[in-house]
Order: C-alpha cells, then structure tokens, then sequence
C-alpha cells in the first residue's frame, strides 16, 4: 500500500514538473515582455527595479562564472569584474564552481537557464569546461574566458596574462635592482623555482625568465622544481644552498603560491636579510599576492613582476560588454602586461592584492 | 475498518514528508521564479542531477544493507583515468575504454565487499580507504593532466535526445526501474533488507550474509563505472579531480530520501526524490542569484531540515 502511494506520489510530482511546465511557461513568458521589472526571484527585484530608472537602453545581466572563491587571486578578479560592473550599470550573477569541473558546469547551466546575456568565466579545468562553454554559445550567449583558456576553440574572447612577458619582467627587474645596488649583473648567481611546468603559468613564466637572464648575462645555477607550492619551495631553497653556497638571488615563480616556503627556507639558513643589509638575498617574484607585497615591505622581496588582475578582469568585461552590444572584436585575444611592484609604489590601491584588503 | 487518527495523518505526512518537501520547494519556486518552471530547466535538473542519481542509486543498496560506501568519487577518477587513459594514450577502441571503465569500477566493488564481508572490516574505513587509493591511482595514471575530446560515442550518449528528453535521463530512469524492480520484487531484493534489518537473523533463516553484502557492493561499483562513462561523456573529457566530494552528495541524497545508515531501510523513489530535491536546491540558489559564499550553508540548512524530519518520524514510527 504504501508502495504504491508513493508511486502515485512521484508519478504526480512528475506530471506536476513536466505538465505544468510547458503550459506556465507560455503564458509567464509573455508576462516579461511586457514587464520585465516585476518578475524574476525576490533576491534580484530590488536591482531589477532600477533598471526602469535607468534612462538609456537596457540593463544588461552577465553571468560570472569563477572557479572558486577561496583564492585571493580570483577575489581580486571578482572585484574587478565588480567595479566594471557598477561603473558600466550591469547586473551581475555570481557562481563558484568551488574548484570542481562539474560543479562549474552545472552553474554555467544555470547561467544558461537564467538567459544571461553574456558569460564571463574562468574554467577549473581547461579541457573540461569546453563542454559547457559550447553549451552556452549553442544557446546564443557569448562567452569571454579570462586568466585561463578553454581547449576546443570554442571561446569568443579571452583575456590572460601575459605569462612570458611576467618571466621576462622579473629577469628585467632583477637586473635593475642589482645595478642600483651596485653588483655587476655578471656576479648574479641566480636560483629559479619552477612552478607547474604541465600548466602554462609555470612554463611560460620559465621561458620569459630563462630567456631575458640569457639575453641579459645572468647566470642560473640551479633551475629546482616547486610545483606552485610552499613546502616543495622550502625544500628547493634549503636544497639549492647546500649545493651552491654563493647563491644570490632567487626568482619566485609565484609570490602568492610558494614565496613563504622560500622565506622560511632563508630563515632557517640564516639567510634572510632585508635589502640593503649585509648578505641580502635579491629576490624577485611573479604575481603580487598579498605574501609577496608583505615580502615587499619587509625588505626581503626586491620587486615583482605583478599580474594586472584588475586589468584583466576588466578587459574581459569590456569585450563581453562589446560583444553583446553587437560590435565585433578586434581582437579575441587580450594578453594581459605585468605591473612592476617596487617599494615605491606597493601601497597603490590599483595593485589586486591591496583591492582586496580593502574590499574587506 | 480502522478508523482515521490524528497520529495516523501526522503519521502519513511524516512518511512522505520528502516528497512533500520537493513538491513544496518546486512550488515555491514556480511561483517566484519565472525560469524554473520551463521544460529546458527541468531537463537541466535532471541532467544536473543524473550522475549522482546513478551513484545514489548504488549506494542506497549498500546502506540498506547496513553498510556504507565512501569511495565512489575516488573510483570513478581512477576508472575514468584507467579507461580513457587506453582510449586517448593507447589508442584502444571506444568500447575497450567503456569496458575498462566499468571492469575496473568492479573490481574496486569487489575489493570493498570482500574486506567489508568475509574480512569484516568497518565499511566506513575500507571505502574510505579505497576512495584514496582510487585517488591516487588515477593520478598515477594520469600524471594529474586532464584529456579533452572524447571519441564519438561519448559525445553520443551526452547529445543525443529522443524525443525531447536527453539520452541520459532516459539512461538514468531505466536504471531506476531496473534496480527498483530489483529491490522491491527479487530474492536478492529482499535479502538486502533481511541482511540490514537484523543479520543475525537473516543468516539463521539460511542467507549468505557476506555474499549478500559483497554482491551489493559489486553493483555499487558497476554503477560507478557507468556513472563515470555518463560523467565524462557529459563533460567530454576526463579530469583527474572528477568525483571530488561527489560522495557526500550521494550518500546526502539517499539519506534525504529515507535510506537509514544503520540498514534495513530504504527504497530507490525516496532516494530520487532525495537527488531531486538536492539538485532542485542547487538550481535554485542559482536560479535566485544568491551570494556563491552563502549557497553552501543554504545547501546545509537543508540537508539538516531533512534529516531532522527523518529522526522526528524514525521516533514517531517507533513509539508505536
């Protein structure tokens, strides 16, 4: 009995989703052709209010999509797709794919279902957001990837940092630091950490290094592999000592990811000394993330070559904004410059990781 | 004729509370959002939800049986990545892949259920101890890379519709008659339950407890396989992070749907109507734009409404 009360039950449940469904619809449709301020969910109405205030044309709603949210660097991507955002009156839905493809595609669905007008996104995984990003672009929306690409070409615009010209950078201003300090770039004896090398941030960072300190004149000894992370950095620094003593300098793939495992490497060797000191270990960095800013101020980081995450971020905006207004891109690819990061400016509020300090 | 009781109508709401809950929720939702109710979101949920239907669907055998298995998101990364490893670095056929898939889910059932059975170790240890293994396999396997664009079949079963409704929702609900018939109407069915309700009395009345519990925990593990076919079939691609957490999920959703974690009880509509209303909660939170760092706790609130209506009727049902 009870069995077959439940069967009833569900089978009702069904119809009720699938029958209800087609007829409702239709006639809800029409509701928001006429007027579109007074549907939708509760959470939205109050923003969806002001659009009958705004004057000019129609407020568009871009779909975000970030891989995860426990990650001061796409915070900092978030506030600038914000900032745009509020400057550019647009409406925002924000979802977190919490570092999980499948997660990001059910949200990027969502976005879909919710009639987006735009997506801007960044993918967990490069191979396995394709699947969802062709998804969106059947349904019309167009879709604007930033910091990571997506495989299969399914993308409209994409705007990334330029990972070769941050490794360049951080060459350049390894050498400027040790002019104006007074060592022959020819006595630099040079450490670099390797990031990820199977992911494009690790290699491209390595190349544009590796290939401006050739071009330079700067001797590398020791190329040690970190994985983007603090404890394999820790073992690399403590390593690379014992087997080269006079090193004096170190390039930090990655400030945010792994430059604390350096320090306290340096720490334990007795090494760390803050610029200008006796024994002072050059140290330059790509990213800018909190840690390295800190590393700034204290004294033991030199300079950074700093991603422009803000930058890109609005790039990426500026591009769906274009694309939706139905311009069509010059170009589809945007790469993204390095700021350099001295003592000088490193309290400017335009840097990411002082956005999001003070966004909190 | 027995007459009609107050306790007898609160009864009957607490034992179908779970398909009030969802019929209420969709209700809700109906009402206040002009997207939920549309034949493409539906689909949506239902497509959203049909790999942790499949994966519930597995698990809801193993909890009746008064077990418990945690390593379903570890097997699915390393069959996925034993299978499509073949396919895209050794060139193996698609079926070969889709084989190896489900092959190497099995043998990861079976490795369960023999430990859980016959060596009688605690189920939430051995699972948890194989959904690491499962883990770090595939990134063995794998070297941690994802593989993007599978063969035309994959693509197939993820892109296909018949009349209107995806494939694999189809997919998934002959599944769900297949094993409801299985659990409702079959020997083994009733063994299932014997086994969780009291195994000392099942093995007195001539079940063989152990392969009972080995045999649940073997389809589990083909259920895996095939819900890791419909994973990176969806995805059209394998990653080696696929199936991280996913079995909170499931198992959430069983139990949302009525399976008791100390057996016995359970059945395959509680727990689809339990993967429904999980998913339904997922859509909403997104369909209503709420705030990405308050989606979690909402989820959570939830699961605990769920669960404590479950207790209240477990102790309802038991008093009398």
């Amino acid at each position: 009995m009870k069995k077959v009360t439940a069967i009833i039950l569900a089978s009702v449940l069904t119809l009720v989703l699938a029958g209800c469904g087609n007829q409702e619809v239709q006639t809800e449709a029409s509701v928001v052709e006429t007027s579109p301020a007074q549907e939708e969910g509760s959470g939205t109405e109050e923003v969806k209010s002001e659009t009958e205030t705004a004057e000019e044309g129609r407020r568009y709603t871009f779909g975000i999509s970030m891989p995860q949210l426990d990650n001061d660097g796409f915070k900092a991507n978030l506030i600038g797709i914000q900032q745009f955002a509020e400057e550019n009156n647009i409406e925002l839905v924000v979802t977190d794919g919490k570092a999980t493809a499948d997660t990001q595609m059910q949200n990027i669905e969502d976005l879909i279902t919710k009639e987006v007008d735009a997506l801007v996104m960044c993918p967990v995984d490069s191979g396995a957001a394709a699947a969802a990003v062709k998804k969106a672009q059947d349904a019309g929306i167009p879709v604007i990837s930033f910091d990571r690409n997506v495989e299969g070409d399914v993308l409209t615009g994409l705007a990334e940092s330029d990972n070769t010209a941050h490794g360049a950078a951080a060459a350049d201003l390894m050498a400027e630091v040790a002019e104006e300090s007074g060592i022959e770039i020819s006595d630099l004896v040079v450490l670099e950490l390797l990031g990820t090398q199977s992911a494009t941030a690790g290699l491209e960072r390595h190349q544009g290094f590796e290939g401006r300190a050739k071009e330079l004149g700067i001797n590398i000894v020791a190329s040690l592999p970190t994985e983007f992370k603090n404890d394999n950095a820790y073992s690399a620094v403590m390593d690379a000592f014992q087997a080269n003593p006079d090193i004096n300098a170190i390039f930090v793939p990655s400030d945010n990811a792994c430059y604390s495992g350096a320090e306290s490497a340096l720490a334990q060797l007795n090494k760390l000394y803050a610029a200008g000191e006796d024994g002072h270990i050059l140290i330059t960095t790509v990213d800018g993330g909190p840690t390295g800013l800190e590393g700034i101020r204290n004294g033991y980081v030199d300079a950074i070559a700093a991603q422009s995450k803000l930058v890109m971020s609005e790039e990426a905006m500026n591009m769906a904004l274009g694309v939706v207004q139905g311009e069509t891109l010059e170009e589809t690819v945007i790469r993204i410059q390095p700021t350099k990061v001295t003592k000088e400016n490193v309290d400017d509020p335009a840097l990411w990781a002082n956005s999001i300090n003070i966004k909190q | 004729m027995k007459k009609i009781t107050g306790k007898m109508i609160i009864q009957t709401i607490l034992n179908y509370c779970i398909y009030l809950l969802l019929l209420f929720v969709c209700l809700i939702l109906s009402v206040t959002t002009t997207s939920f109710l549309s034949i493409t979101n539906i689909i949506n949920v239902l497509l959203q939800t049909s790999i942790i239907a499949v994966l519930s669907l597995g698990i809801t055998f193993v909890l009746i049986t008064g077990n418990n298995d945690l390593s379903v998101g570890g097997v699915m990364a390393v069959s996925g990545a034993a299978g499509i490893g073949l396919i895209k670095l050794g060139g193996w056929p698609w079926w070969a892949g889709m084989l190896v898939i489900i092959a190497v889910a099995m043998v990861f059932g079976i490795i369960n259920g023999c430990v859980v059975s016959y060596i009688k170790a605690p189920a939430f240890l051995t699972t948890l101890a194989t959904q690491f293994i499962g883990r770090g396999l595939a990134l063995v396997i794998s070297g941690g890379s994802s593989w993007y664009n599978l063969p035309e079949p994959f693509i197939f079963l993820s892109s296909t519709y018949v009349v209107g409704i995806p494939l694999m929702i189809i997919i998934v609900l002959l599944l769900y008659v297949v094993f409801h018939i299985r659990l409702g109407k079959t020997i083994f069915g009733r063994r299932v339950y014997a086994v969780g309700s009291n195994a000392d009395s099942a093995r007195v009345s001539g079940i063989n407890v152990s392969k009972t519990i080995l045999f649940a925990y073997m389809q589990c593990g083909l259920l895996v396989g095939i819900a890791t076919i419909l994973q990176v079939s969806r995805m059209n691609s394998f990653w080696a992070a696929m199936g991280t957490g996913i079995e909170s999920q499931a198992i959430a959703a069983a139990i949302i749907g009525g399976a008791s974690m100390s057996g016995g009880v359970g059945n395959l509509t509680g727990t689809f109507a339990g993967v429904l209303l999980m998913g339904v909660i997922n859509n909403a939170l997104n369909l209503y734009g709420v705030d990405a760092n308050w989606q979690e706790a909402a989820r959570g609130f939830v699961i605990m409404l769920a669960i404590i209506i479950d207790a209240i009727r477990n102790r309802y049902n038991s008093v009398e």
